[in-house]
């Protein structure tokens, strides 16, 4: 067994670094959450003063509904990626090639996914709008990332196009740890492929859908990068997601709203937790 | 078939085509041009080599202070290890970015800010190293820390020469997920460095990107470069790689 003082010795260097940069400014930022504060001056008690104003503005309620709407990626990538996992999860020659590029987006940093794709989808000069045009599928270029309707959808595309090959690793674990006799003996019986999957690996697979369901979630509702780097929010807040809201209160407006934006932040912190605990409670529920 | 290859265009299509862009001239002939230019004129060198740093550092810290935490987590008992770690597993849940404003005061109080100290210390002690490392620990064998006991190392030679040893694989993992989690990081580095000399690669290409006069063949350039390392160090380690992202996503 180890002394008191050797666990300490042991514990002290991460635990002064997690307390000093995380745990001290997470307490500091729920506490700026009821004050008013733009940095020039002294921070000064609001009480509840940044939530009833969140409530009573607009631009809240649109990032809001922009962070709600941002969920429909979930299910979304979800499904596609579990598709993608079954199809990758068979004994095939080359199999492993695919499995690999498919996987590659995920270890490209989303700044520069954000970029790529902004790239392509740019109006005048966008690979994807040169290549329609030539396909004659257009006569006019698409408004990918500055029309209002689009936007929003396009950011969601990148998340969607990095994620997939992430997810589709967790499914893969999964899959690969349902015995195969399972579907040996459903064949035996007749069961259509179909069938076995709805019946065997549908069933098999809830803890790994939960678990896909809880980080793809927690990952939309947070989501900032790719909006950072593609649309900034615009046009015309169309596509401002809650942290997006927040970064602006805290850095682009002028004075800085500190207080407003980590009252912001606690509510994205609430709304993160709650949608994992229904995530489990439904799936559960089943 | 078709299937595989119609994901393979999605996933690999769009990275095929700024490799395209990055390596051709206006009139379509290859050419390095935009390398060159983009290494030299955009400051891509500089940037990438900040990245180096901060990673390199990052991930060295991070093992090191991870693994030491986590050694008393895992193996002993003592007052206070359950509220510990209650609070660790209370923080996967906080969106970090609301925390940047008392953090940054933090950083410039220990004149961290401008400095690529200011992102490495934040990023090097997370919930989910600690407890991705505590697993691993408790893994082994109790009857080979008995037997070190009774050798007579001390407790600080059994972590360094028993226990460290036996959980190199889960190391590899940690380290993996690390380099790419810090390679990739954006928010945080563009708040904390303000000067363009000390930005990262992330930051230095989307602060490019929003310049009028961006040159579309040096910023495709820049972003293969941007890519290359966390690429090949997927290729060259897909097994723990993949191994090691699981067992983090099922433990945190």
């Amino acid at each position: 067994m180890m002394s008191k003082r050797n666990i300490l010795l042991f514990m002290l260097p991460g635990g002064l670094l997690f307390a000093l940069f995380a745990l001290y400014p997470l307490a500091g930022a729920l506490k700026l959450a009821f004050y008013d504060y733009n940095v020039f001056s002294a921070p000064a008690f609001a009480g509840l003063g940044n939530f009833r104003e969140m409530l009573s503005n607009a631009n809240f309620w649109n990032a809001g509904k922009n962070s709600l709407l941002y969920l429909i990626v979930t299910p979304v990538l979800a499904s596609a990626s579990l598709l993608v996992a079954v199809l990758v999860n068979r004994k095939m020659r080359g199999i492993n090639f695919f499995r690999t590029a498919y996987f590659i987006p995920v270890v490209i940093p989303m700044v520069i996914a954000g970029i790529t794709w902004k790239l392509i989808l740019s109006d005048d000069i966008g690979a994807l709008n040169r290549l329609l045009t030539s396909m004659h599928l257009i006569k006019e270029p698409v408004y990918w990332m500055t029309g209002a309707d689009l936007a929003i959808f396009s950011v969601m595309f990148v998340t969607f196009w990095k994620g997939i090959g992430y997810y589709m690793v967790m499914f893969l674990t999964g899959l690969q740890n349902i015995p195969s006799n399972l579907y040996e003996s459903a064949q035996v019986d007749g069961a259509t492929d179909f069938y076995a999957f709805r019946r065997i690996t549908l069933p098999l697979l809830k803890p790994y859908i939960l678990l896909v369901l809880i980080l793809s979630s927690t990952a939309a509702i947070k989501v900032f990068d790719e909006v950072y780097v593609m649309t900034a929010g615009g046009p015309l807040r169309k596509s401002e997601t809650l942290i997006y809201y927040m970064y602006a209160n805290a850095l682009n407006d002028f004075p800085p709203r500190i207080g407003f934006a980590c009252a912001v932040g606690a509510v994205i912190f609430f709304l993160a937790a709650a949608i994992a605990v229904l995530n489990k409670f439904v799936l559960s529920e089943k | 078939m078709a299937s595989l290859i119609g994901l393979l265009l999605l996933a690999a299509g769009p990275i095929a085509w700024v490799i395209y862009t990055s390596a051709t001239d206006f009139n379509g002939h290859l050419t390095l041009a935009n390398y060159a230019g983009a290494w030299r004129d955009a400051n891509i060198s500089r940037y990438l080599f900040n990245s180096l740093v901060v990673t390199g550092l990052t991930v060295f810290l991070s093992l090191l202070f991870c693994s030491l935490f986590a050694y008393p987590m895992a193996l002993m008992d003592f007052k206070g290890k359950k509220a510990v770690s209650f609070i660790l597993m209370a923080t996967f849940f906080v969106p970090w970015e609301m925390t940047f404003v008392p953090l940054f005061s933090v950083c410039v109080k220990m004149g961290l800010d401008n400095s690529l100290w200011g992102v490495i210390l934040p990023s090097c002690v997370g919930a989910m190293g600690i407890i991705f490392l505590m697993d691993a620990y408790k893994s082994i064998p109790k009857s080979l820390f008995e037997s070190a006991r009774i050798d007579g190392l001390s407790e600080f030679a059994i972590w360094y020469k028993v226990a460290l040893p036996l959980i190199r694989p889960s190391l590899a993992g940690l380290a993996i997920i690390t380099f790419v989690t810090s390679w990739s990081l954006f928010m945080w580095p563009l708040i904390i460095l303000r000067e363009s000399s000390n930005y990262t690669l992330t930051v230095g290409l989307s602060y490019l990107s929003g310049l009028f006069s961006a040159n579309l063949k040096f910023l495709a350039a820049g972003s293969i470069i941007a890519c290359l390392p966390s690429v090949a160090l997927f290729l060259a380690l897909q097994k723990h790689f993949i191994s090691g992202l699981v067992k983090g996503a099922v433990k945190g």
